[in-house]
């Protein structure tokens, strides 16, 4: 960690830090909670360290009180800044500081709904989890709640936004909608054929999985992790482990790091297949879709063949991978060599056709600005001119190892977006080729025995972007496990990117964001 | 003839009945009741070119208006239970519910909790259950030819004692 | 137009004949789970590390048994991972579709 910078923060707050810790490269700063704001701001604007994550933990047993964290991310030092308040239960308050970090709105709205601590002045204070039927006063993740509870369900109605005007209307859509996706609802109003503002309403996949946390043991909690987000299995799985491992202190075996890598690389291989296929089906591209889907089922099958499971399920265990793939390196080269082939001439085509170009260029405009202000993280951000990425920026597994290239654009639109995609395919080829060639020999595993009490940071970046764990550990269980998929970043620039384009598009736009409503909802 | 034997005879008639309506073609819609979304990674795998499930006449269509059959994801959430419900209703009789994956079955790894529904029986009659995390398409396919009775069920409850 | 009449008949058909012929899956693969009554010890260790929970031993009448529920069952492994003397294997088999939940279930019993 860059020692300028803390030596900075502590000039500008002396008095004001109650108590620093440091454990790895995670910097633990606890202040009062009225200085909370002026702190963030500072850290945020002053050394531009967006908000990963911010979440609350309720401490009240051991220590008297919740907890709210707010986590910063310093991407070029590798380290992390929390900053760590006390919300007493007497008066559940904490200042909102989502007037000055726009990222932060969800992150609060969750924190009030979860555990009943309310972010004085937000500038959206209606319920975000827990819909209109959910009783008041009951708060799922505090700790005296009970998670095989039903609360009864209660009268109550959700306020949409109003657009009131001559001439427009009201599309709403969902949660249960016309192709084979997830549910979630959406509320155009169109005047005429463009949008002139979207309101997404989500949480219907809320399944509890934070609080399910709390119950499993931790070897079933990887298997938990692995399912919060489907697709995304091998990110999730790895950011988890990592965290434990961490904890810890365990030295992950060489081999199974660059077993991970082979791993999370597959991972992003049928995820932006998938992606490019969606995207060339709603544009009527049927040829490009079929050829992209049959591209994809290449890599499913691939990986049932090499780790017995179409989703690369059951890999991980914290302390390394279960399975050892060395065996199947012939066939994985090969499978890949013969895809390679097959999708250049694919990208080729998808681009060079007119019909697909004038529906996917200039459509579903991110800014930077918005990019940045909300924290869109990963192809989604990179097209839109935030260039980061958790595999270069916080290198986890083996990727400080490997060479590659993280591809980066600036105009945000539905063709950046699948142009990312198409290049970082070509990327994670040539990654699991070196790391191919150059596993080395050894365990798989590293045998963990029990994990000592201790919280730590687990980070992976998914095909959709940054996964961040936050895992505390208490006498070998799961006292608290925050997890921030990169859809709980991104669907909130949906809102943006569709503004002025036709009602038709949004299929498009949706797509090219690639976002998980299961990951965001958990 | 006993009672029994009649209803037997009547199911008979009915199960014969469905075979001619749902027998050439079945229109599916599927409805994710809070899945993680890797049942939906293989809903979409069904129609890929090495798949492709329209060949037996079967459709994933837009509208549980349109359909036959529900395919259903996921343990059922508390957000959901009211939609799937209501999908449900709006199918046209008669109907068929297939619960896909484990958690749609007895709601897997997310059990039964203040959110989590714990498997679609307990919202909807089910016909056919097809277990697996996700289940292959192989599976799915399999699943639906059994709800249709154009196969036979492999699995049977099976006892070893000593 | 050229280049995807070329890939096209490049490609050629793709579909598989499931289920006419079987598609089996891959060696390595994580299907059905098999009990076998004559190594298992009743130890208990499956039941315990079962992340959904779908395993149970049962004494009852002085009968021991041991149940498997496919129905809920998430593929992972852990039982044939921590299993002491092989009593439960993975198979390739997946074709688990099923009219009723009855049939889903597995059990080996021993008098004692």
């Amino acid at each position: 960690m860059n020692i300028e910078n803390i030596d900075m923060i502590r000039k500008e707050f002396k008095s004001l830090i109650l108590n620093e810790t440091v454990s790895h490269n995670e910097l633990y700063l606890t202040v009062k909670k009225d200085v909370a704001v002026k702190l963030c701001d500072y850290i945020y604007h002053h050394f531009d360290a967006p908000l990963i994550s911010m979440f609350a933990t309720d401490e009240r047993k051991i220590e008297g009180s919740f907890k709210v964290h707010y986590v910063f991310s310093f991407d070029r030092e590798d380290a992390f800044i929390i900053i760590k308040i006390d919300v007493d239960e007497k008066s559940p308050y904490f200042k909102s500081i989502t007037h000055r970090i726009p990222a932060a709105s969800w992150y609060e709205r969750e924190i009030q709904d979860m555990f009943g601590l309310v972010p004085q002045g937000h500038p959206d204070p209606r319920r975000l989890i827990n819909f209109e039927d959910w009783p008041d006063g009951v708060y799922p993740l505090r700790k005296d709640f009970d998670i095989s509870t039903k609360p009864p369900r209660v009268k109550g109605e959700y306020a949409y936004r109003r657009v009131e005007g001559e001439g427009v209307y009201e599309i709403p859509v969902g949660p249960v909608h016309a192709g084979v996706i997830e549910p979630g609802h959406f509320r155009f109003s169109v005047a005429g054929e463009p949008i002139i503002n979207l309101e997404i309403r989500h949480f219907y996949t809320h399944k509890g999985v934070e609080k399910l946390f709390e119950r499993l043991s931790l070897d079933k909690a990887v298997f938990l992790a692995e399912r919060i987000s489907g697709d995304n299995s091998v990110a999730h799985a790895v950011a988890f482990c990592q965290a434990l491992e961490k904890i810890a202190g365990v030295d992950v075996p060489l081999r199974a790091r660059y077993t991970r890598v082979i791993l999370c690389e597959l991972e992003r291989l049928y995820n932006h297949l998938g992606d490019i296929a969606g995207i060339a089906t709603d544009v009527a591209y049927g040829f490009g879709a079929a050829h992209a889907n049959k591209l994809k089922e290449e890599i499913l099958q691939l990986n049932e063949r090499v780790t017995g499971s179409r989703m690369l399920r059951g890999m991980n265990a914290a302390g390394g991978v279960r399975r050892d793939i060395g065996d199947k390196k012939d066939e994985i080269l090969l499978t890949l060599a013969r895809f390679q082939r097959d999708f250049r001439e694919l990208i080729e085509l998808i681009f060079s056709t007119s019909s697909v170009m004038d529906r996917i260029e200039t459509t579903g405009h991110i800014y930077t600005d918005t990019a940045k202000g909300l924290h869109v993280v990963g192809p989604a951000g990179r097209a839109s001119g935030m260039d980061r990425d958790t595999r270069r920026d916080h290198p986890y597994a083996a990727y400080d190892e490997l060479n590659f290239k993280v591809p980066a654009m600036k105009s945000g639109d539905v063709f950046a977006r699948t142009k990312i995609r198409s290049d970082e395919v070509a990327e994670s080829i040539g990654l699991i080729e070196q790391a191919l060639w150059s596993l080395p020999e050894g365990d798989i595993r590293a045998e963990i025995r029990k994990i000592p009490d201790g919280y730590a940071l687990g980070y992976s970046e998914a095909p959709r972007g940054e996964v961040i764990y936050w895992v505390n550990i208490k006498e070998n269980r799961i006292e608290r496990c925050k997890v921030r998929d990169p859809s709980f970043c991104n669907w909130l620039a949906i809102e943006y990117a569709v503004l002025d384009n036709i009602v038709p598009d949004f299929p498009i736009i949706n797509k090219s964001l690639s976002l998980s409503y299961s990951g965001n909802d958990m | 003839m006993t009672v029994e034997d009649e209803i037997e005879i009547m199911g008979q008639r009915l199960n014969d009945r469905i075979n001619k309506i749902f027998g050439r073609s079945l229109h599916i819609r599927e409805v994710d009741a809070g899945s993680c979304n890797a049942c939906e990674v293989e809903v979409t795998a069904l129609s890929n070119p090495v798949y492709d499930i329209e060949r037996f006449g079967l459709h994933i269509v837009a509208s549980p208006r349109h359909a036959d059959m529900l395919l259903v994801t996921g343990p059922v959430t508390r957000n959901m239970e009211l939609a799937l419900l209501k999908t449900y209703n709006a199918v046209p009789s008669p109907k068929l519910v297939a619960a896909m994956g484990s958690c749609a079955c007895n709601g897997g790894i997310f059990g039964d909790t203040y959110a989590s529904g714990g498997g679609v029986d307990r919202f909807i009659p089910v016909d056919v259950y097809i277990p697996g995390c996700p289940p292959r398409p192989g599976a799915v396919i399999f699943g639906i030819m059994v709800a249709l009775d154009k196969l036979e069920q492999k699995i049977r409850k099976k006892e070893v004692r000593a | 137009m050229f280049e995807i009449i070329r890939k096209t008949l490049r490609t050629g058909s793709q579909t598989i004949n499931y289920p006419q012929e079987p598609d089996e899956a891959p060696p390595g693969f994580r299907g059905k789970p098999e009990l076998f009554q004559s190594r298992c010890t009743c130890c208990g260790e499956c039941v315990s590390v079962c992340p959904p929970s779908v395993i149970w031993l049962k004494e009852e009448n002085g009968e021991k048994t041991l149940t498997i529920s496919y129905c809920g069952c998430i593929f992972c492994g852990r039982c044939e991972e921590v299993c002491p003397h092989g009593a439960i294997k993975l198979t390739q088999e997946y074709e688990l579709a099923s009219k009723t939940k009855d049939d889903l279930l597995a059990r080996i019993g021993w008098r004692s």
